[in-house]
């Protein structure tokens, strides 16, 4: 009997999982993913897998983003990089270079020998107006992407 | 087609997990492994009959703390066949078990469902590991809990696409609700009112959690680990990863579970488990000292600097003109035209920015309302923008390393001279330096201290003469000049202490705040500051007090530095007469185990002390 039901069990599996859809160009972290909004889901695998940052007794910040499909991948971290540290990307960007756009351009799974010239296309038309960091943030990433896929498509590849 | 194979697939695997169970059981029972120190170990129990400290009970697949059980079980689920979620198999859920049984079984290998554990390689980055280092944040005076510091464990990758601000961190720390009550927050945090967890993240969050927020260095010890052990690590901080514990702030904390995980591989004890609190420090005292397989456990260590850190460094690197245009710029709301900045050349300019840049999110930090700073800075990345591209103005930093401060716990004897009588006095400290300890940070003259237990031999009476449960001092010092670095000096300490030298059974309970402040000097501090004393009444002295102080810390050479201290204090509600006291401290060596002390003082009657302080 138990024999059957794990048979049972794996034929329904294999029936249901449908392939997973890359959607990530099409995807704004910001309105889809709760980027910015710092969305903390309480259940207790999230808890466990969400990045918590603690210190000896204390909890300093909890952010967490929706798990939803669209929203997991390597460009939904570098949008949450970007949230977490504008201050140092756009401090970088002015002068040139520096670890933090590094570690974005990393993220945005961009091979090393175009980092250079990617940030030189972002600095020459850097907006440098918003008010908030959470402003500042949302359009950096939106003018990173857009850069990156009409311009470094091919040597910025999500993997 | 799909269905047959998929059924006789299960079928295979469920027969061979049904008769390989029991054999590999009998073998790990022959071999006694239930009872081997590392899977001990690997279930965090001290030994085999006392239960384990995670209380999570999902880390147990026996539903029971019995080692022998749970190895049972860790072998029928290791065998058991995949089902729905890969992930949720025990040979992904619990690896570093998986690896060491099969070591000890080596059929065992062979019999295991094969699997790739999708959600381990993602957050290991397909286990591209190739060094452990021990992060160290250091101490915070904005928060208790922060106090002596914190201990991270970073997984540096090998892979170029996983940048420093990318390497996967663990962190131990307790689960506290938002808006805690501070009086519950500190009972529950010292008599095991929260569970704590190991949790991970980037080491982004931290740079940005520590370095920019709480404006603490980071210091990085890379440990001379082999790739084994660098696995070994890996494995198991992935099955420690959100299981509960129950936390005490002074013993079973992020230093002592943190020091507990890295035993697992460096099979040599890094904090001493007897003593009842366990400090960040210690562990980062004791990896220096050790060597492993033939070498320093340490083989480097690195300073990631807050942005105050840089801040003051870069102010201090740079030529006068440089310094003198950023003063401007800040005293005029950063108006470029007609100012200093214009008349530097391109790379002073590129400076003068860089400083102002650390300048206002050091400003922003403390700032009720950061909006007027964020305009400012907008407009100088946009100066900033319309220079040329090149690289950031290096930062020299020099500074001695953490663990080569004076060690935290002090156990002290002193000769004291009376004008009446002569007497011995102990003294023991758990934690950590006070105004005169060496090897510190010279810029920031701040004492911290708690649990300090003064016993007298005086006129043939043993008798507790001070207790000092916690004493703080932060002169606040700007160590820039540069306007809001620095503020008010300010002190607090809760205690029993006698009320002046000259009195008799004269302790009260007290509470001491103060507020001042200090001056750095070239090679020390002076200070003015003003205490408000709460005390028992004993001997007409009343319920308050004040002492009005003026002061200087300084440095004649690092092996000897001098306290000189000048008061008047006032009684406010009893009989006790007022009085005017001074003392004098010096502190000889610079050894991070020992010093000597000379101290004199009056209050009302005059002492004089020679001590001998021990530290570990």
């Amino acid at each position: 009997m138990k024999l059957a039901l794990l048979a049972a069990s794996v034929l329904t599996l294999s029936l249901v999982t449908a392939p997973t859809v890359n959607a990530q160009a099409k995807v704004n972290p910001w309105k889809q993913c709760g980027i910015g909004a710092m969305i903390f889901d309480d259940n207790g695998t999230a808890a466990a897998l969400s990045n918590i940052i603690w210190d000896l007794g204390t909890t300093a910040v909890s952010s967490n983003i929706s798990s939803q499909g669209s929203c997991e991948g390597i460009k939904v971290a570098a949008a949450e990089f970007i949230n977490s540290t504008i201050t140092n990307i756009e401090e970088e960007t002015v002068i040139g270079e520096g670890e933090h756009l590094t570690a974005m351009l990393n993220l945005m799974g961009c091979e090393a020998s175009v980092h250079q010239a990617v940030i030189e296309d972002v600095r020459a038309d850097l907006d440098l107006s918003h008010a908030t960091s959470a402003a500042k943030a949302e359009a950096y990433y939106l003018q990173l992407d857009n850069a990156v896929n009409s311009k470094f498509a091919a040597q910025c590849q999500v993997i | 087609m799909k269905l047959i194979i998929a059924m006789l697939g299960s079928l295979l695997a469920f027969s061979t997990w049904s008769a390989s169970a029991p054999r590999f059981i009998e073998q790990a029972a022959a071999k006694n492994l239930a009872a081997d120190r590392y899977w001990l170990a690997l279930l965090h129990k001290r030994d085999a009959e006392t239960d384990s400290e995670i209380i999570d009970p999902h880390f147990f697949l026996s539903n029971t703390q019995d080692a022998s059980a749970e190895l049972n079980a860790t072998l029928k689920a290791l065998l058991a066949p995949v089902t729905d979620d890969v992930n949720e198999h025990a040979q992904c859920r619990f690896i570093a078990r998986s690896h060491w049984l099969q070591q000890q079984l080596p059929e065992l290998k062979q019999a295991l469902p094969e699997l790739t554990c999708t959600l381990f390689e993602t957050w290991s980055d397909q286990q591209q590991v190739d060094h452990v280092s021990m992060i160290f944040a250091s101490g915070y005076l904005g928060n208790p809990a922060s106090f002596y510091g914190h201990i991270l464990l970073k997984f540096g990758s090998a892979s170029e696409r996983r940048a420093l601000l990318q390497q996967q961190n663990i962190n131990f720390g307790a689960a506290v609700p938002a808006a805690e009550n501070p009086l519950v927050y500190i009972l529950n945090g010292l008599f095991g009112g929260y569970n704590a967890v190991f949790s991970y993240g980037d080491f982004y969050r931290n740079t940005q959690a520590y370095g920019e927020t709480e404006l603490r260095d980071l210091w990085e010890y890379q440990l001379a680990l082999n790739p084994s052990e660098v696995s070994q690590l890996l494995y198991h901080a992935w099955e420690l990863i959100g299981r509960d514990y129950v936390y005490y702030f002074l013993k079973e904390n992020c230093a002592f579970r943190m020091a507990e995980l890295l035993e697992l591989v460096i099979q040599q004890p890094l904090i001493n488990k007897t003593q009842p609190y366990a400090m960040p420090i210690s562990v980062f005292h004791r990896v220096a000292e050790l060597e492993h397989h033939g070498q320093p456990l340490v083989a480097k260590v690195i300073q990631h600097p807050s942005r105050q850190k840089r801040l003051v460094k870069r102010f201090e690197q740079v030529a006068e003109p440089v310094q003198a245009a950023v003063a401007e710029l800040i005293e005029n709301e950063y108006q470029i035209e007609n100012s200093l900045y214009a008349q530097l050349n391109a790379a002073e300019q590129t400076q003068t920015l860089e400083i102002l840049f650390d300048y206002i999110e050091f400003r922003k930090v403390a700032a009720d309302d950061p909006q007027p700073l964020t305009t400012y800075k907008n407009r100088l990345l946009q100066v900033r923008l319309k220079l040329p591209a090149g690289k950031a103005s290096p930062v020299v930093l020099a500074e001695s390393p953490p663990h080569l401060a004076t060690l935290p716990s002090l156990l002290q004897i002193s000769a004291i001279h009376k004008e009446q009588s002569n007497g011995l006095e102990l003294r023991f400290r758990a934690t950590y330096y006070d105004l005169l300890t060496a090897n510190r940070d010279n810029a920031n003259y701040s004492a911290l201290s708690m649990v300090d237990v003064h016993v007298r031999q005086e006129a043939d009476r043993l008798q507790l003469y001070r207790f000092d449960l916690l004493n703080i001092e932060n002169m606040n010092l700007s160590q820039t000049g540069l306007p809001q670095d620095g503020g008010f000096a300010w002190k607090l300490n809760a205690g029993y202490a006698p009320q002046d030298l000259a009195c008799q059974r004269c302790q009260t309970l007290q509470l001491i705040g103060g507020l001042g402040k200090a001056m750095q000097l070239q090679q020390g501090v002076v200070y003015a500051m003003q205490d408000g004393r709460l005390h028992e009444n004993r001997h007409d002295v009343g319920l308050l007090s004040t002492d009005t102080r003026l002061g200087t810390v300084f440095n004649l050479d690092a092996r000897w530095r001098i306290q000189a201290e000048f008061g008047y204090r006032a009684y406010l509600t009893g009989e006790a007469s007022n009085f005017y006291w001074y003392k004098l401290q010096q502190r000889f060596g610079q050894s991070q185990h020992w010093d000597i002390r000379l101290i004199l003082e009056k209050q009302r009657a005059t002492e004089f002390k020679l001590a001998f302080s021990y530290y570990w």
